[in-house]
């Protein structure tokens, strides 16, 4: 018996030691807090069948909320999605798309439903639009004092998608994906004669690729480092959205965050390296053939081993000069 | 001899019975009173966004006071806090909703001849911090537009429940800037969106 209570008594010594460290701390604050799930929704649509879909919108506040769900065409341009009035674009999903709910009145740390419908309009390999969650606490507003000042509101947008699909939900035949790369810059490097050298330090590269096909997708962009054909580094960019057309860029480099070891240089000190560079289209769950680009690039210490010379030019200068006296 | 065997088989028979009898009756007792189930959910991919107690701008609104003209005032900084569970990344962006903003204010009489370009604002933002995975990589200073901007030049592909935001914002109004009327100050609204990639 006495076993079985030191037992228990060590057990919840150590829940009481971990329990802290598990505690995962939420947001808590009494100012706007939106929370939307899904975070994109992507529908398939078969033929002219309707498709429903729903939302989940939190209120994560210690204050009551308003939120507003505004629909809205985009493009996206620097890099970024560019709002614009619903409608205003050729591949917009407004018309087709129902809201249950557009305005909801949220109690704190709260959530509610919103049924999506989309009844498809002329589907064409593209429809798209976001909806912009915009969330204002319920209480008076600020008074400004003389002076300047700047007010921040935030956002929540989620991209709503409709592409053409079987009923197996594979995409339709009118949908193409594909890419094709435009081009590759390492960015710190110099190039002599065509050949591109860099000071031992991380590589850091941009490779752009094109979505040649007809529908918007996202670039889902893999980089390889390797040294004299050895892969030394693998990693995967955040992916880039590209409307028919349209490019887009990822980054990649050879300083990474390893887990417990903060940030890294993977590059070796001397190295002929190549960076290839690998994208696909992603959407509706499917990827476009794989396209590819490579860049070569010397490294080494050049700045020391340029001194090395200069250093080794000089002795060999002074004993040449003492050989002839 | 028979009687003495009988005897002896009820002995051990009896208890038996009754060791099965209670241990199915506890069975049935214990069925009748409790019930099983299950908890069944899934997990979508979510993005939130909040503003944080931190930071120099509390409820979103940055207060500069009466800043000097033609100089880059002192930071004020706005804390956004983020939740996201997709390792996929998001992406943060600015804009203001217009070029030009009046004068406004508790008690104000807006002069509408009194304005003040959204461009007076520059932001600053940082790499994100406080969860797991990448941060990103942060823009530099650039005034705001009515055109939305994004926060990173590569976006960062974090997650966790509270990850965190700095949005530094610095005024430098022009030399010409016109005084306020009374009880006026010029207030420019801008909105941080987020979008899951």
């Amino acid at each position: 018996v006495s076993l079985r209570l030191f037992g228990m008594g060590a057990s919840i010594a150590l829940a009481l030691v971990f329990a802290p460290a598990l505690h995962v701390s939420a947001i808590e604050t009494p100012y706007a807090a939106l929370e939307v799930a899904p975070a994109r929704v992507e529908l398939a649509v078969v033929n002219t069948q309707a498709v429903r879909s729903s939302f989940v919108v939190a209120n994560l506040s210690t204050s009551a909320e308003t939120v507003q769900i505004v629909q809205a065409d985009f493009t996206i341009a620097s890099a970024t999605y560019q709002f614009m009035q619903a409608g205003s674009t050729p591949w917009s999903i407004a018309a087709g798309l129902q809201l249950s709910k557009t305005d909801l009145l949220l109690p704190p740390l709260s959530q509610a439903a919103v049924q999506l419908t989309y009844t498809p309009i002329t589907q064409t390999a593209l429809r798209a639009g976001v909806l912009i969650f915009i969330p204002t606490i319920v209480g008076p507003a600020r008074a400004s004092s003389g002076g300047a000042g700047a007010v921040i509101k935030q956002q929540v947008v989620v991209p709503v998608l409709a592409v053409p699909a079987g009923s197996d939900g594979q995409l339709d035949t009118r949908v193409t994906l594909s890419g094709i790369p435009t081009g590759m810059e390492l960015l710190d490097a110099f190039t002599i004669g065509g050949i591109s050298f860099l000071e031992s330090g991380p590589i850091r590269g941009r490779a752009t690729f094109r979505n040649t096909g007809n529908a918007i997708g996202r670039f889902d962009t893999f980089f390889v480092y390797s040294n004299l054909g050895r892969d030394f580094l693998s990693t995967e960019a955040p992916p880039g959205v590209a409307l028919p057309g349209q490019s887009s860029s990822a980054m990649g480099s050879t300083k990474v965050t390893l887990p417990g070891q903060g940030t890294v240089d993977t590059t070796p000190m001397f190295c002929i390296c190549r960076v290839h560079a690998s994208s696909s289209l992603v959407l509706l769950g499917q990827r476009s053939p794989e396209t590819s680009q490579d860049r070569y690039v010397v490294i080494a210490p050049w700045r020391a081993l340029g001194l090395l010379m200069a250093v080794l030019g000089g002795v060999w200068w002074g004993v040449g000069r003492r050989r002839r006296s | 001899m028979k009687t003495i065997f009988t005897r002896r088989l009820r002995l051990v028979l009896i208890p038996a019975l009754a060791v099965v009898m209670a241990v199915v009756a506890g069975s049935a007792a214990y069925a009748a009173t409790s019930t099983s189930g299950t908890a069944k959910f899934s997990v979508a991919t979510s993005v939130s966004i909040a503003q944080g107690g931190g930071g120099t701008c509390p409820g979103g609104a940055c207060d500069f006071g009466q800043p000097a003209l033609s100089v880059l005032s002192a930071g004020q900084t706005e804390d956004l806090v983020i939740n996201s569970n997709d390792p996929t990344g998001f992406s943060l962006s600015i804009l203001s909703a217009q070029a030009n903003w009046t004068e406004s204010g508790g008690g104000c009489t807006p002069n509408a001849g009194k304005t003040v370009s959204a461009g007076v604002v520059n932001i600053n933002p940082a790499a994100v911090t406080g969860g797991t995975g990448s941060g990103g990589t942060a823009n530099s200073q650039t005034p705001l537009t009515t055109t939305a901007q994004p926060f990173f030049s590569v976006n960062p592909t974090m997650t966790g429940a509270a990850i965190d935001e700095l949005l530094t914002l610095k005024l430098f109004p022009a030399a010409g800037t016109i005084p306020n009327s009374p009880s006026c100050a010029y207030v420019i609204g801008y909105t941080v969106s987020i979008v899951g990639l």
